[in-house]
């Protein structure tokens, strides 16, 4: 079809003298410059291409790439900050719970509270629980009881968290008893570690 | 006459001028980038003309088209060591030109004016304005002044994307496929933006244009 319709062009007479859009755009290409301004612009192109070779970009120049570099870079790198931030105070609000490294134990579960004086100032619904601990001869080996882990009298609350209670290792002397924490509910206490008088971790 | 065709006059010999052609201009284009300042120079009398031409067609203003085509050129070679080659570097530069040309339009769009060229009266040209003064019965010079207006008036009210398509390929003869590597488009939407660019222009020029 477009074979066609060439032929029927080349033979039309009228067709080649007919003006169309396309013809009138050919025009455009007869606007060409003179030789003259082709040797002034070669002149100028070699001045401006010295300049950009020589010239270094100014402050201002430098200052708006780096913040155009910078605005690439702020969307990613704000929303990883936001995000570990989002994960850090997850962490801090752990393992800063008043239970350190255990679930929350409830007053009336069968657990046994440690340090008595502790507990009657600082936490009351612990208080209420008898503190009787197992003792070498009542056969018992270990038990699960709740621990004061703050000894800090400046703060009203102390922090508990449950341990393994084994009354062999508190020996004789209780400065020296030793406990391990629950591995179970949190795996990094699960050592062994020294309880002291002070801290209120004796038993 | 598309780069490749103009290409394949200046090489008729050889069996593959557009390779030989594109092979050319890589090789200049490494001499250039392995820090040859006067291959560059043969780049720039290669190419001036036609780049000249488009900033020009976009514009409509010889002064501005200059001093663009310049910063075209100083952009190229400023960033002739990111050139990977991977398009023609014709089109590299096109592109680099369209876009300059594009944004400087848009910074300056409240004061723009037209500043022409003179016609070239060679072969084509001739024909087409005495049969245009045959039509009006008017002067041939006179009818020469008011036609360029009138042309460059009608591409200035396209949008910058129809005015760009109609000029690489009514003027600049580029094909389709060249104008859509230019462009960054694909070749349906260049080829749908000049069925409307053209509406648009028989629309402006009814006067001059044959039913």
């Amino acid at each position: 079809m477009p074979e066609v319709i060439f032929q029927k062009r080349m033979t039309d007479p009228n067709s080649s003298k007919k003006i169309t859009v396309e013809k009138l755009l050919q025009l455009k290409r007869s606007e060409q410059p003179s030789s003259e301004f082709w040797s002034r612009f070669e002149a100028e192109l070699n001045v401006k291409r010295l300049q950009a070779l020589v010239e270094r970009p100014s402050f201002t120049d430098r200052l708006r790439w780096m913040f155009r570099k910078s605005l690439l870079w702020a969307t990613p790198i704000g929303g990883l900050a936001a995000l570990s931030l989002f994960f850090y105070q997850g962490h801090l609000s752990h393992d800063h719970s008043p239970l350190v490294g255990s679930e929350m134990v409830l007053a009336d579960q069968s657990v046994e509270l440690n340090a008595p004086k502790l507990a009657v100032q600082e936490a009351p619904v612990f208080a209420s629980q008898s503190p009787a601990l197992p003792t070498r001869n009542s056969g018992e080996v270990s038990r699960f009881v709740v621990d004061t882990f703050s000894s800090d009298k400046e703060r009203p609350a102390a922090s508990y968290r449950r341990v393994l209670y084994t009354p062999s290792f508190s020996v004789d002397r209780s400065e020296d008893s030793r406990y391990v924490a629950d591995p179970i509910s949190h795996p990094r206490h699960s050592l062994i570690q020294q309880a002291g008088f002070s801290s209120g971790r004796n038993f | 006459m598309s780069i490749s065709q103009s290409v394949s006059v200046d090489t008729a010999i050889s069996d593959t001028p557009v390779r030989t052609e594109a092979d050319r201009d890589a090789e200049l284009v490494a001499r250039v980038q392995a820090g040859d300042v006067q291959a560059f120079d043969h780049l720039v009398r290669k190419y001036r003309e036609r780049l000249f031409s488009i900033v020009y067609n976009l514009s409509s203003n010889r002064e501005d088209a200059a001093d663009i085509t310049q910063e075209v050129f100083i952009k190229a070679f400023s960033s002739i060591k990111r050139f990977k080659g991977n398009s023609a570097f014709f089109t590299w530069l096109y592109r680099i030109g369209v876009n300059t040309t594009l944004s400087h339009l848009k910074k300056n769009r409240l004061r723009r004016f037209f500043s022409l060229e003179s016609i070239q009266e060679d072969g084509a040209s001739a024909d087409v304005l005495e049969a245009l003064a045959l039509k009006h019965k008017t002067e041939k010079g006179a009818l020469l002044s008011e036609l360029q207006e009138k042309l460059n008036e009608a591409l200035q009210k396209l949008s910058p994307k129809h005015r760009t398509v109609v000029i690489l390929f009514e003027i600049e003869g580029l094909s389709h496929q060249e104008i859509a590597d230019i462009m960054g488009c694909s070749v349906g939407t260049v080829r749908s933006r000049l069925h409307y660019a053209k509406q648009q222009l028989q629309g402006f020029l009814q006067e001059f244009v044959d039913a």
